[in-house]
C-alpha cells in the first residue's frame, strides 16, 4: 500500500514537472535520445555514407536546355 | 529552372512527428495529474508509457472504455473516442483561441453506421399489444438519439421533401422518389403505451423471447435517463459552425435494402463534403478534477446506453450475426 502511494506521489510530481515546463518529457526530448542511442547513431553513419557513395559513383548524362534557356546552375 | 545533378533531400525539420489530439506535452501533463488524482488513470501506467504524457492520456482513456463496455458497445457501433482541445479535432488548427489544459473536451466520432432492422421485432410485439411495436420503437430509438445521432425514416421523409423541392425547379429532370412512407409499417402509426405498462408487459410477456426483449428495452431506457447530454455551449458552437451535421452512428430500417436504406446511401455520398460535428462533445477543464469526473460519468451513461442498445440488438429477429453490420 505504502509503495502504491509512493508511486502515485512520483508520477505526480514528474507528471507537475512536465506541466509546469520544468522538465522535458520523453517526448521533447529526441535529440537527448538521439545522442545516448547507439544504434541510432549508427544507422544514420550508414544512411549518411551510403548517400555518400551515390553520389560519388554516379555518373549524371546532362540533358541539353531547351533552346533560349539557361544552362543548370550546378 | 532544374538542379544539375545529385538529387534532393525533403526537409523534414518542422514536420510533426505525429498528430496528437492533445496540443502539447505539458496540457497532456496537466489532464493526467487529474486523471490520476480522480482515480481515472493508474500511476503503473506512467512507466508503460515511456515518459510520454500524451501516450499515457490515450492509454489511460483506451484502458477506461475497456472497463465501461466497449466490447459490447463495438459490436454494433463504430465509434471513435478522443480526449482532444478542439471541439472540431478532425479540422486543422493554428492554435489561435486555444485555451490549454482549461478547456479540453471528450469527443465521439463516427467511423461508420451501425445497422439495425426493426421489422421481425415489430411483428413479434404486435402479438402481446397493437400498440407495443410503435413503443418499442420509439423508446428504443429514443434512448439512442440522447448521445448519437439515429438515421431513420424520420430522416427518410424530409430527404424526400428536399428532393420534391428541387424537382419543382427542375422540371425537365427526371427522378423516381423513393417511397418512404410505404416502408413504414402500419403499427409505427399507433399511439404509444403508457411508460407504466412496459414493466407490466416484461413481466407478464408469454414467451422468454419477447420477455428479453422488453426487459433489454426497459435496461436501455434506464441506462439512457441516467444524466442529461451536455448541450453545445457557445465556444463549441462557434468551432463547429462551419462543420457538416453529425455521421449517423445507426441506421434503423424496417426491412433490409427498404426505402430508408436506399436514402440513406444517398445521402452517404455527401455526408463528408465537410468535417462532420462528432456526436458527443463533453467539455471538461483538464486541471480541475471535478469537472474530469462528471465529463467521464457523462461518458459512462453514453456507453452503457450504447452497451444496452448494442445487447438488444443482438436480441432483435433479423439482426442475428456474428459481427455487426455496419454502413
Amino acid at each position: 500500500m505504502a509503495k502504491m502511494t509512493e508511486l502515485r506521489e512520483a508520477v505526480l510530481e514528474e507528471l507537475g514537472a512536465i506541466a509546469q515546463g520544468r522538465c522535458e518529457s520523453a517526448q521533447d526530448q529526441m535529440v537527448g535520445r538521439f545522442l545516448k542511442w547507439e544504434d541510432w547513431q549508427r544507422a544514420s553513419q550508414a544512411v549518411q555514407r551510403g548517400l555518400s557513395a551515390e553520389e560519388r559513383n554516379r555518373q549524371p548524362a546532362f540533358l541539353s536546355p531547351p533552346p533560349g534557356w539557361l544552362p543548370p546552375l550546378s | 529552372m532544374p538542379p544539375g545533378g545529385g538529387f534532393v533531400l525533403p526537409r523534414l525539420d518542422g514536420i510533426p512527428k505525429g498528430y496528437p489530439a492533445l496540443a502539447n506535452e505539458a496540457t497532456a501533463a496537466a489532464v493526467a495529474r487529474t486523471l490520476i488524482q480522480t482515480g481515472i488513470a493508474e500511476p503503473e501506467r506512467w512507466a508503460q508509457a515511456k515518459g510520454s504524457a500524451t501516450e499515457f492520456v490515450r492509454a489511460t482513456l483506451d484502458d477506461w472504455l475497456d472497463r465501461h463496455g466497449r466490447a459490447v458497445v463495438e459490436r454494433n457501433f463504430y465509434l471513435d473516442v478522443a480526449l482532444t482541445d478542439h471541439a472540431d479535432p478532425q479540422s486543422w488548427h493554428d492554435g489561435e483561441g486555444w485555451a490549454g489544459p482549461q478547456r479540453l473536451y471528450i469527443s465521439v466520432e463516427v467511423e461508420s453506421a451501425g445497422y439495425v432492422v426493426f421489422g421481425p421485432t415489430l411483428r413479434l410485439l404486435e402479438k402481446v399489444h397493437f400498440r407495443l411495436p410503435a413503443t418499442f420503437y420509439q423508446r428504443f430509438v429514443g434512448s439512442v438519439e440522447r448521445w448519437v445521432r439515429v438515421y431513420d425514416h424520420r430522416d427518410g421523409l424530409e430527404r424526400v421533401e428536399q428532393i420534391k423541392e428541387w424537382l419543382a425547379g427542375e422540371p425537365e429532370a427526371e427522378y423516381e422518389l423513393p417511397d418512404v412512407e410505404n416502408a413504414i409499417p402500419a403499427c409505427m402509426k399507433r399511439r404509444l403505451l403508457s411508460d407504466r405498462s412496459l414493466p407490466r408487459m416484461a413481466r407478464q410477456a408469454r414467451s422468454s423471447r419477447r420477455k428479453r426483449l422488453l426487459r433489454g428495452l426497459l435496461t436501455l431506457v434506464e441506462k439512457a435517463n441516467q444524466t442529461e447530454r451536455p448541450v453545445a455551449d457557445e465556444d463549441v458552437s462557434e468551432q463547429l459552425q462551419d462543420n457538416n451535421p453529425p455521421v449517423p452512428a445507426l441506421l434503423a430500417v424496417f426491412e433490409r435494402s427498404d426505402a430508408i436504406e436506399g436514402c440513406f446511401d444517398e445521402e452517404a455520398q455527401t455526408m463528408l463534403e465537410a468535417p462532420p460535428e462528432p456526436n458527443v462533445i463533453l467539455p471538461l477543464n483538464g486541471r480541475d478534477a471535478t469537472s474530469v469526473a462528471s465529463a467521464f460519468e457523462k461518458l459512462a451513461c453514453m456507453t452503457q446506453t450504447l452497451a444496452a442498445a448494442s445487447a438488444l440488438i443482438e436480441l432483435m429477429p433479423g439482426n442475428e450475426r456474428t459481427e455487426g453490420a455496419r454502413k
